[in-house]
């Protein structure tokens, strides 16, 4: 290849590129969508990431980021699916195009999920999801009005469920559309229309699908009609994981519709036990207040019997009787121990004559002591006793004076003496 | 608590709603346990128990439904 005849620097090179990028009407106010990857948010504030698709990606720039905050609400991550609109640039110092954004939405799924958190938030503002409105769904359903397609795999589910629970419920069904366009006009006809119909519950709801099909749910009208509805509205929309604004502002929220019934329509076979058990208990309770009457009343008569007059006599006549019997029993014991005693005296006899015999002995020992000592022997001796006129024994010579007449009694008689004359003997001076 | 029995009798037994009948019927149990309640009183409250009874049976048609499908434009049963 021959070399051209004028040399450029990089920079013109560069710039005319950029330029040629610049001047081109496309590539100056275009949106391109991506999955968003390699997330980068310095602190100049800018934000950095790369957009791709399955085979390609492109560099993105956002210049001042930070100061969007209806952007950085959206809290971009990796792997979100996003709508960048802007102009594809060069960035001449590493030879990089790249797209400079301008506004960034979420895209799709993303995008609704984007609204209808802001319906959300507007509706959550303006009260309507206060739990102070909400309405006690009634306990004993018998017309539960139902708000869904006549042709959904919802009404199925809800009649088997009514049917497995409670036959005797009356399902209303007024017939909506449930996605798309003019789904939302007709539900909110059908709360309206149910309300006023008369029914004990509204279930509003739809099975399972995708988010663009549920969306309707979110609509700001079926929200209102719903706060405004007179009777008790449930929310039934899709499966478990999906939220939707409905659920937000009705009454109650059930997971799915089989689950709407399980929540409303009291089970009858449950109620039926229940009233079983009622009269079973309360039949319990007066055949036992029965049963403690009769006690009362059988311990009643015996009191009574007790104090009648003939159990009286009768109770005395056994008294008597008892008495009887002790003082009969008493009085065998006392014979019986005389009995016993006279029998330990049958040696009485001997030992009496044991007992003569030996106070005879002593008697004798004691009369020949008592002999001994007699005056009558001393007498023998020749010993005699004096005594004055009255009998008065003399035995000292002070107590006669002379001329006192005086008895001595000697053995075999007396002499009668007058006194002559007294002579003491100081016996000490001896 | 004496005012209070003597209104419960003087309310029709047709007057009463489900709720209040099975509340009733909750309340009439406790008071049957209750010791010192007179056998005359307990038998009042179970000849009025055992209407409630019959009343919260009877409440509910037992008559099998068949669904009943409002037509969208004027709201009526079709």
């Amino acid at each position: 290849m021959k070399k051209s005849s004028h040399i450029y620097s990089v920079t013109e090179i560069s710039d005319y590129i950029r330029n040629m990028f610049d001047q081109d009407y496309f590539l100056g106010n275009l949106s391109v969508c991506g999955e968003i990857s390699g997330v980068s948010r310095p602190s100049s504030g800018h934000l950095y990431f790369d957009l791709k698709d399955q085979n390609n990606l492109i560099r993105v720039t956002f210049f001042g980021f930070s100061r969007r905050a209806d952007l950085t609400a959206l809290n971009l991550k990796n792997g979100d699916k996003v709508v960048v609109t802007g102009r594809v640039s060069v960035y001449t110092k590493n030879s990089v195009y790249q797209l400079n954004a301008k506004d960034i939405s979420l895209d799709g799924e993303g995008e609704m999920y984007k609204k209808y958190l802001e319906i959300k938030a507007a509706l959550e503002e303006s009260g309507m999801f206060d739990p102070m409105y909400k309405k006690p769904l009634p306990r004993f359903v018998r017309k539960l009005g139902v708000v869904t397609s006549a042709k959904g795999r919802a009404i199925g589910d809800i009649q088997t469920a009514v049917s497995q629970r409670n036959p005797y419920v009356q399902i209303v069904l007024y017939p909506s559309l449930v996605q798309g366009e003019g789904a939302v006009e007709t539900i909110v006809r059908g709360i309206e229309t149910l309300d006023r119909y008369g029914v004990d519950v509204i279930i509003v709801g739809r099975g399972g699908g995708s988010m663009e099909d549920l969306f309707c749910f979110n609509a700001v009208e079926i929200a209102k009609a719903i706060f405004a509805c007179n009777t008790p509205v449930v929310s039934a929309v899709g499966h478990e994981d999906d939220h939707l604004i409905s659920d937000e502002v009705a009454d109650h929220r059930s997971a799915t519709p089989s689950l709407a019934v399980t929540d409303t329509v009291f089970d009858i076979y449950e109620y039926d036990d229940m009233l079983d058990d009622f009269l079973k208990d309360m039949k319990e309770g007066i055949g036992r207040r029965l049963n403690n009457a009769s006690q009362s009343a059988d311990y009643m008569e015996e009191k009574l019997k007790e104090k009648s007059p003939g159990k009286m006599l009768q109770r005395k006549r056994e008294r008597v009787d008892d008495s009887m019997a002790v003082l009969t029993s008493r009085m065998k014991s006392i014979i019986s121990s005389k009995h016993s005693r006279i029998a330990r005296f049958s040696h009485l006899d001997e030992r009496m004559r044991n007992v003569f015999e030996s106070k005879k002995a002593r008697a004798g020992v004691l009369a020949e002591k008592l002999d001994g000592v007699s005056p009558l022997r001393r007498m023998a001796s020749g010993y005699a006793f004096v005594s004055d006129e009255k009998g008065r024994g003399i035995r000292t010579p002070e107590s006669v004076k002379k001329g006192d007449k005086l008895r001595l009694a000697l053995k075999g008689g007396f002499i009668h003496a007058r006194v002559e004359k007294t002579e003491i003997i100081n016996e000490d001076k001896k | 608590m004496s005012e209070k029995k003597s209104n419960k009798k003087e309310i029709s037994i047709d007057e009463i709603s489900l709720e209040d009948a099975l509340s009733m019927l909750e309340e009439i149990l406790d008071e049957m346990d209750d010791e010192d309640i007179t056998l005359e009183d307990s038998l009042k409250k179970y000849e009025f128990g055992v209407k409630l009874v019959k009343k919260c049976r009877d409440e509910i048609d037992r008559a099998q439904k068949r669904l009943i499908e409002l037509n969208p434009e004027t709201g009526e049963e079709e």
